[in-house]
């Protein structure tokens, strides 16, 4: 009965291999996986016990049912970053103006007497001091507070698991601006820093949903530009109604450019998931996680050392140069006049076209370190080229005024009108994002070629938005 | 040149208007004139060396007049290509017959093998709808050399079949060309059978087979096949389907009843019913399907739709002890049964 083991010829075990591949059709592989992961399961099923903690679940979903229901959901939403947007506002002004007071009022005339004192030339104190300290002082004292307040805030919201169910809420939105829910998150973050959001989206783990929130997150207004955008808005939108509606006129005017930001982040979101991105693999998923009560310490630690310090740290690097060629423009003449004349002379028409003006372009220009230093800028410039006596502090020192007045005065003196206004707070909504921001999306997607895409986009957008502002009010006007 | 606003304004509307027309996607004329610039001799010729292989592996002979009409191009073009071809010993004509030579036939092998293993790579590795895999693959195919075809042939796993159920010409030892199985519209009432291959052109005919859930893999039944009206059943509900949809589509009977389609989709189940798992559909292919068994939905596993987003959509299910977000696209693809009815395991 017993058969010796025939020797089987490899031709006949190849053609029968080749009939059965061709016999079992296209789905056996898929079919082969699903097996083997449901084999996982059931093994994982007999080996582990669990013990069912069903009164902690139950909680979970009545938290879920009211946060997430049709009626509540929008408005708990809405109540939480409303709170979590005031709380950093107000609570920054103080230790913002603490540390202007010290880096700035104090430090500064204490610099340049120490300089004097060791009889350091003008020109190496000028440069040091009015040129790069001088930026990195400013840009710390605006950008640290707000920031160290908003994300701890924020990574708390996170901690208790609320966030992803904003995402949750919202998906529907993004969904079909072809972007994911996630995006809400990411958006929500680069409201407090663009650098920041962009490293957030790392929640996304769909490559086209991802790439989609990277390049739109600058639509999301900073807080390095929400200052330019209170500012103008106060002193020229402001000004251009009675009294009594002003305060009123221009908070709206402000929001309606955040708002305004946020339906172009939807706009060009949908444009690039039917364009550029269309081939990009994309999944979605979104866990939501058990609720749990946020460890306090933990994240405040964490959010200062992993947001603040870092994002801080890098715009540091980039506002030192910054400053540096602020100085430098002002102060190094070729004939009788200094390198940021002629800049300002050469692309003086070219703002013209676009409602605005030359040193306005050239600020923009060597402020793309940090937004926060691009008013400081633009007054200098305005005092320095427009020769306004007993305003400013000399050649390449940026300077603010406390008093809105003062600042009307010189802007106004500069040819500022209620359009360079409007078109002011519409270039600095939709322009080419900082370029700390601009160097972690290339950290973050490893192309150049994206990282381009990133500033070319929104810069491109906002000279047609301008441009188009500034005819048809001039027409209208 | 004085600044006028009106000027600047109606400069600025026709700038952008000339930008538009010519970087427009799709139909500006960047996009036009690469299109036109494609249709060389070199690429007309292999498309019709492509159309030549279909056809002999078909048994029907093709024509000049034929060609020109897979090539969308006049007779007089095609007549050129043809010579073309003729001359470089790749085609020989007799009478009105035109044979590929051996190294004719490779060559519109290669083309085949190329197209349809691009369209495996981009249902695997790419997000674009199936509706664009078939193109996309018509100008790729003619950028492959046989090199990069083994490469891309082994990152996805030396695939036999197309995402149509094309088999791919060079997986196997002997070149098959033509799908598996018999066309639909011999198929008798009351029939199982398992959708082999699903005709890509036209691409409207495509479409609406797509919509209505049909593509390679799928286990449906005929319910109706009379001359006037085919109805088939799939995943649980009926498809009417016309004349040039049945003929597009290539099925293989089953000899049993297949009970996978008494299950429903998840996206159908309401909220609080737990289900379980059957089995992932056909058409979720790729990261989508890995991320989905992933996410442990797999055969046997129970899922609770738990509630609903504001707007409906999406909608947070349980899967062993978390909580996952679906979208309505995703859970359409889960294939679930009513717990009773799902035997122990």
């Amino acid at each position: 009965m017993s058969s010796e083991p025939r020797p089987i010829d490899a031709d006949t075990v190849l053609a029968t291999a080749e009939r059965l591949r061709w016999e079992v059709g296209a789905g056996l592989d898929d079919a082969l996986m699903e097996d083997i992961y449901s084999h996982a399961a059931r093994i994982a099923d007999r080996a582990v016990t669990r013990d069912g903690d069903t009164r902690r679940f139950d909680l979970d979903r009545a938290i879920d049912r009211v946060v997430t229901s049709r009626v509540w959901g929008f408005p708990i939403m809405l109540l939480l970053f409303a709170g979590v947007f005031w709380l950093t506002i107000s609570g920054a002004n103080g230790p913002s103006a603490a540390l202007s007071a010290l880096f700035l009022d104090w430090g500064l005339p204490q610099l340049h007497a120490l300089a004097s004192g060791v009889g350091a030339p003008w020109w190496l104190s000028g440069f040091l001091i009015d040129g790069v300290y001088l930026a990195t002082a400013w840009v710390v004292s605006v950008m640290l507070p707000p920031m160290a307040i908003f994300f701890p805030l924020f990574t708390l919201l996170e901690d208790f698991g609320y966030l992803p169910r904003v995402a949750f809420n919202l998906d529907a939105a993004f969904r079909r601006a072809g972007a994911h829910g996630k995006q809400s998150l990411t958006m929500m973050m680069g409201f407090g820093c663009n650098a920041a959001g962009v490293v957030a989206t790392r929640v996304i783990d769909s490559p086209r949903e991802r790439m989609i929130a990277i390049l739109t997150n600058n639509f999301a207004l900073c807080n390095g530009r929400w200052p330019t955008q209170i500012l103008i808005a106060s002193i020229f939108v402001g000004a251009a109604v009675p009294p009594y509606l002003a305060g009123l006129v221009s908070a709206a005017a402000v929001v309606g450019v955040a708002l305004l930001g946020v339906l172009l982040s939807f706009a060009v979101s949908w444009g690039l998931s039917r364009t550029v991105l269309r081939g990009e693999v994309s999944t979605f998923s979104l866990e939501l996680p058990p609720y749990r009560p946020p460890r306090i310490f933990k994240t405040i630690y964490t959010s200062v050392i992993d947001r603040t310090l870092i994002v801080l740290w890098r715009a540091v690097v980039f506002a030192a140069p910054a400053g540096a060629v602020i100085w430098l423009i002002s102060n190094v003449t070729i004939g009788d006049a200094s390198l940021a004349a002629y800049a300002v002379r050469f692309l003086n028409p070219f703002g013209m076209l676009l409602g605005l003006n030359g040193i306005i372009l050239l600020a923009y220009v060597v402020a793309i370190p940090a937004n926060e230093i691009v008013i400081p800028t633009v007054l200098m410039l305005t005092a320095l080229l427009g020769s306004l006596s007993g305003v400013g502090e000399g050649a390449g020192v940026m300077f603010q005024s406390d008093n809105l007045g003062d600042t009307y005065q010189v802007l106004r003196a500069g040819g500022w009108t209620l359009l360079t206004g409007v078109n002011v707070m519409l270039f600095s909504l939709i322009h080419n994002p900082c370029s700390t921001t601009l160097y972690t999306i290339y950290r973050e997607t490893g192309s150049a070629k994206w990282t381009a895409a990133a500033a070319v986009i929104p810069l491109t957008m906002g000279f047609v938005v301008t441009f188009f502002v500034a005819q048809v009010w001039r027409l209208l006007a | 040149m004085n600044y006028s606003p009106l000027l600047a304004l109606t400069l600025g509307v026709v700038f952008l208007a000339a930008v538009a027309a010519v970087f427009w996607p799709r139909r500006g004329l960047l996009a036009r004139s690469r299109r036109q610039r494609r249709l060389t001799d070199r690429i007309l010729g292999e498309d019709a060396l492509k159309f030549l292989a279909q056809r002999e592996a078909a048994e029907r002979p093709a024509t000049i007049q034929s060609i020109a009409g897979s090539l969308g191009v006049d007779l007089n073009r095609a007549a050129l290509v043809v010579a073309g071809l003729i001359e470089r010993n790749l085609l020989s004509r007799t009478g009105d017959q035109l044979t590929l030579s051996e190294a004719g036939k490779a060559a519109g092998l290669h083309l085949i093998r190329a197209h349809r293993l691009w369209e495996a790579y981009l249902s695997q590795k790419t997000g674009y709808e199936p509706a664009e895999w078939h193109h996309r693959a018509d100008i790729r195919e003619h950028d492959l050399s046989v090199e990069s075809l083994e490469d891309l042939s082994r990152d996805l796993g030396y695939p036999v079949f197309d995402p149509d159920g094309d088999p791919i010409p060079g997986a196997l030892a002997t070149d098959r060309v033509k799908p598996r199985g018999v066309g639909l519209a011999g198929i008798a009432s009351g029939q199982w059978v398992r959708v082999s291959h699903v005709e890509d052109e036209p691409p409207s005919v495509y479409a609406a087979l797509r919509d209505a859930g049909i593509h390679a893999g799928l286990n449906m039944q005929v319910e109706t096949a009379s001359d006037g009206a085919f109805r088939v059943r799939v995943n649980g509900t009926t498809v009417d389907l016309g004349p040039l949809e049945v003929g597009n589509v290539t099925v293989e009977r089953l000899d049993v009843e297949d009970d996978r389609g008494a299950t429903i989709a998840l996206s159908e189940v309401p909220v609080g019913t737990p289900v379980v798992v059957e089995r992932l559909g056909e058409a979720c292919r790729g990261a989508e399907r890995r991320r989905l068994l992933d996410l442990g939905l797999v055969r046997g596993t129970v899922v609770v739709p738990e509630f609903r987003s504001p707007g409906g959509d999406p909608v947070a299910y349980r899967v062993r002890e978390s909580l996952v977000a679906l979208r309505e696209t995703q859970a359409r693809n889960v294939r679930v049964m009513a717990q009773e009815t799902q035997e122990a395991v």
